[in-house]
């Protein structure tokens, strides 16, 4: 088993950078949702999308129930993804080491 | 790149936040600590420094173009800690190079020795010791403007 960043170093950067409460926010690049747990509960909303399927399969595997409403993961790359959603949707987009 | 960041300025809200996080542009390491210190200390190669490089330019020609604003920019240390050096170097060998393209050969060949190194090390070493690949890794903020 591999533990990632049990430090937390990544998400206390995160919320001294920006804030996330009650925020809209579309992270691209979410993999098996390992980040997007630290912060959700924060959130008005989160989609979620990555283009690897398997990841995906094991975000929704891993979703926590309190966060189902809270939390949307999508199989899509922000290719496919951006000409779908109306502009001007989100507060706050992570790309989470996919640029 | 810069298009993937149009695309993200076009679904931001005006003054909305692109947070963007990806590794500095340089050699990660892999690590043994002993309480809390690094005694051993070997970087990696890796294939992913051009990308990080095309990045960051990507950023700064957003910034450049009126898209957005530049923010605040922190730096951090990411680490990836396994029980044993065969976890730690089959966890890495998936997720590097950080896309679906194959690994370049002479980036496998060079892990596996720095990997045979630090099982030796730990063989010698008279103490249990917690092991890692530490990254360190960029986290930027910018602004939509529009």
């Amino acid at each position: 088993m591999v533990q990632q960043d049990p430090e937390n170093n990544e998400i206390h950067a995160l919320f001294d950078l920006v804030d996330f409460t009650d925020r809209n926010v579309l992270e691209i690049g979410c993999g098996d949702g390992r980040l997007t747990w630290r912060y959700a509960d924060r959130t008005a909303h989160v989609t979620a999308i990555d283009p690897f399927e398997e990841s995906i399969v094991r975000a929704l595997a891993n979703r926590p129930a309190a966060l189902t409403d809270k939390v949307d993961f999508r199989h899509l790359s922000l290719e496919d993804f951006g000409p779908i959603s109306p502009p001007s949707a989100f507060d706050l987009v992570m790309l989470a080491w996919s640029l | 790149m810069v298009h993937a960041l149009e695309q993200v300025h076009r679904l931001l809200k005006p003054a909305g936040a692109l947070i963007d996080i990806h590794p500095m542009p340089q050699r990660p390491h892999v690590e043994a600590y002993h309480e809390g210190r690094a005694v051993f200390s070997e970087p990696l190669l890796v294939s992913y420094l051009e990308g990080v490089t095309q990045a960051e330019r990507a950023l700064a020609q957003v910034v450049e173009e009126g898209l957005f604003r530049a923010g605040r920019k922190t730096v951090i240390d990411f680490r990836h800690y396994a029980a044993s050096p065969q976890t730690l170097f089959t966890h890495w060998d998936a997720i590097e190079p950080y896309s679906d393209s194959p690994k370049d050969p002479a980036v496998a060949a060079s892990e596996k020795r720095v990997f045979r190194r630090l099982e030796s090390f730990l063989q010698t070493y008279p103490t249990l010791l917690k092991i890692a690949i530490r990254e360190r890794a960029a986290i930027t903020c910018c602004i939509a403007i529009k």
